[in-house]
């Protein structure tokens, strides 16, 4: 047996019934359960915290060893490299968790079908539920944050300023990361198998966000047409807000791409997922 | 009837009653099955085989363009390091191939699959190992050995035969480390549940610490990277002394150049492990 899907109007018809309460409180329930995934096991969820730690302290040998006895290299101090380097590991460590099993691990299995099927749209609670796992990740990176500070990998921001622009430009960067996924995820309605797409994309945001290492040191042919694409939205951006001494009216642009990226991937997102959702066929019974 | 009781008398002696097949023979037997597998999904293994080269080629993008912009790490040039990588990387392979399927090994628990590989006539370990066949670990190999041959021409050395035998030794040495420790890690499944997270950390930090010369972690790292996680022998120490960077080791040069062989006790410790630990399997019922 199968069915045909003709869900957008529906689901949203019905979804427009539901009073708003209800629809947070299911948003807010997918993003709950997500979290609490990540702590399942207790080995796991200790194995991640050592393992942040690990990154951090990796991160700065590598980093002060490279340098050696110089102290600016292309331009860029060795303590703003190290702190950049080391809140990178932390960020792309909160916005890539490894989640599969929000939408696009449930196509292949066809349990699609319930989330297509409720009165709460699938991508709100999908997106929710990468929030969640994100806030997952909290106490890893928590333990990465204060070994970081301990051992003088993390100079903090230089001004109020600074910080406030950088939890903007953070969260912005997020909201980037998580429409990603999101669409890749998406990918899955033609191929029914999104492991690999899933991974070679998050392997390629983590290079070219910046996250390992930043634009600055790549040579201009790598670094052009990587400040044009949406990961250098991701991570680049937040922690060149960071470690600039003279946030001024560049901040602002900066802060303005990013804002132009997330409705860019939303809108191009809205118009996959129609497609996408024409196309499901759930077989089954 | 006389016949039948000769038959079944004749295969008690030998321990079973089953035809006994060779070891080697099961093995061939269970890799053709899993090769057979792979081929009907033909559409993911692409993708997969993509995806294990994108894992890497991140961190090799990465250590390019560090070295790119830098030039050397603590003393040793681009090619030293792109070729610790390389044998590194290819030291992965040999374990990931070959061994892989070490990572299923909490699945194969809860889900029951460990019931039907102790009731055939094949060891149970090897049948989790021939389990499937991922294309990404081809990846892993094609790519660990690239880098090595492109870093090994690059460098102004001879390579005489000896010496790429000791290399190619110390590359399947390595495996067999990696190899080693996660199947006793494994063996931990069947007592305290998944250690799944706990090896992809294990793995990362082999991952990202065995690309770099080890002096940089400084004398206490490279100590507990020797000893705790014995990364050292994957590929440091047989690259060290391949090189001439003896003066940078913490152990004697002696043991450096032993490190291969370092593999089959640290493999063999691991099996040992894991075989005790499976004692303690308790069947779902499924």
């Amino acid at each position: 047996m199968s069915f045909t899907v003709d869900a957008p109007q529906r689901a949203t018809a019905t979804a427009q019934h539901l009073p708003i309460p209800q629809v947070l409180a299911a948003v807010l329930a997918s993003a709950r359960q997500a979290a609490r995934a990540q702590f399942s096991f207790r080995a796991s969820t200790w194995a991640a915290i050592l393992g942040t730690i690990l990154q951090v302290v990796l991160v700065y040998a590598v980093w002060h060893a490279v340098y050696g006895a110089r102290t600016v290299v292309s331009g860029v101090d060795q303590q703003v490299a190290i702190t950049y380097a080391v809140l990178g590991v932390l960020t792309s460590a909160v916005f890539q968790p490894f989640v599969f099993d929000t939408i696009y691990g449930r196509l292949r299995s066809g349990a699609i079908i319930f989330d297509v099927m409720r009165p709460v749209s699938a991508v709100p609670t999908a997106l929710a539920q990468q929030v969640g796992a994100a806030a997952g990740q909290i106490p890893a990176v928590s333990a990465g944050l204060v070994t970081g500070i301990v051992i003088g990998a993390i100079t903090l921001p230089g001004s109020p300023v600074t910080a406030v622009a950088f939890l903007v430009s953070l969260l912005l960067g997020f909201a980037v990361s998580i429409v990603l996924n999101f669409l890749t995820g998406l990918v899955g309605f033609w191929t029914l198998e999104v492991g690999g797409a899933f991974l070679i994309i998050r392997m390629f945001s983590q290079f070219a966000s910046g996250a390992l290492i930043p634009l600055w040191f790549m040579p201009a042919w790598l670094a052009t047409p990587l400040a044009f694409l949406p990961f250098s939205a991701q991570v680049f951006i937040p922690l060149s807000i960071y470690s600039d001494t003279d946030p001024g009216w560049h901040t602002v642009g900066d802060l303005g791409v990013q804002l132009l990226w997330v409705v860019v991937l939303v809108a191009l997102t809205w118009t996959v997922w129609r497609r996408a959702i024409r196309r499901l066929v759930v077989f089954g019974g | 009837m006389a016949e039948a009781s000769t038959i079944v008398t004749a295969s008690a002696a030998s321990g079973t009653r089953a035809r006994p097949i060779p070891v080697w023979r099961t093995y061939l037997i269970l890799l053709g099955a899993a090769w057979r597998t792979l081929k009907s999904l033909r559409a993911n293994l692409v993708l997969t085989f993509l995806g294990s080269v994108a894992i890497q080629g991140t961190q090799l993008a990465f250590i390019s363009v560090l070295l790119g912009a830098f030039g050397a790490i603590a003393g040793w040039s681009v090619g030293e390091v792109a070729f610790l990588y390389g044998l590194r990387l290819t030291a992965h392979g040999v374990c990931t191939i070959n061994f892989g399927n070490h990572r299923q090994s909490a699945v194969v628990i809860r889900n029951g699959e460990w019931d039907r590989y102790l009731l055939r006539p094949a060891g149970p370990l090897m049948q989790l190992m021939t389990r499937f066949l991922n294309p990404g670990t081809i990846g892993d190999l094609v790519l660990g050995l690239a880098i090595l041959l492109t870093a090994a021409n690059l460098l102004d050395m001879t390579w005489t035969l000896p010496l790429v035998l000791y290399v190619a030794a110390a590359a399947i040495g390595g495996g067999l480390v990696e190899a080693g420790m996660q199947i006793g890690l494994s063996g931990f499944d069947f007592v305290v549940g998944p250690t799944v997270r706990i090896k992809d950390m294990v793995d990362r930090v082999l991952t990202d610490f065995g690309a770099y010369p080890m002096a940089i972690f400084g004398t206490i790292g490279t100590w507990l990277l020797t000893l705790l996680l014995p990364l050292a022998f994957m590929a440091y120490l047989p690259a060290a002394v391949v090189l001439g960077h003896e003066a940078d080791l913490v152990v004697p040069v002696w043991l450096a150049w032993l490190s291969p062989i370092a593999g089959l006790g640290v493999f063999a410790i691991g099996v040992a492990v894991f075989m005790r630990m499976s004692k303690s399997y308790a069947s779902p019922g499924s």
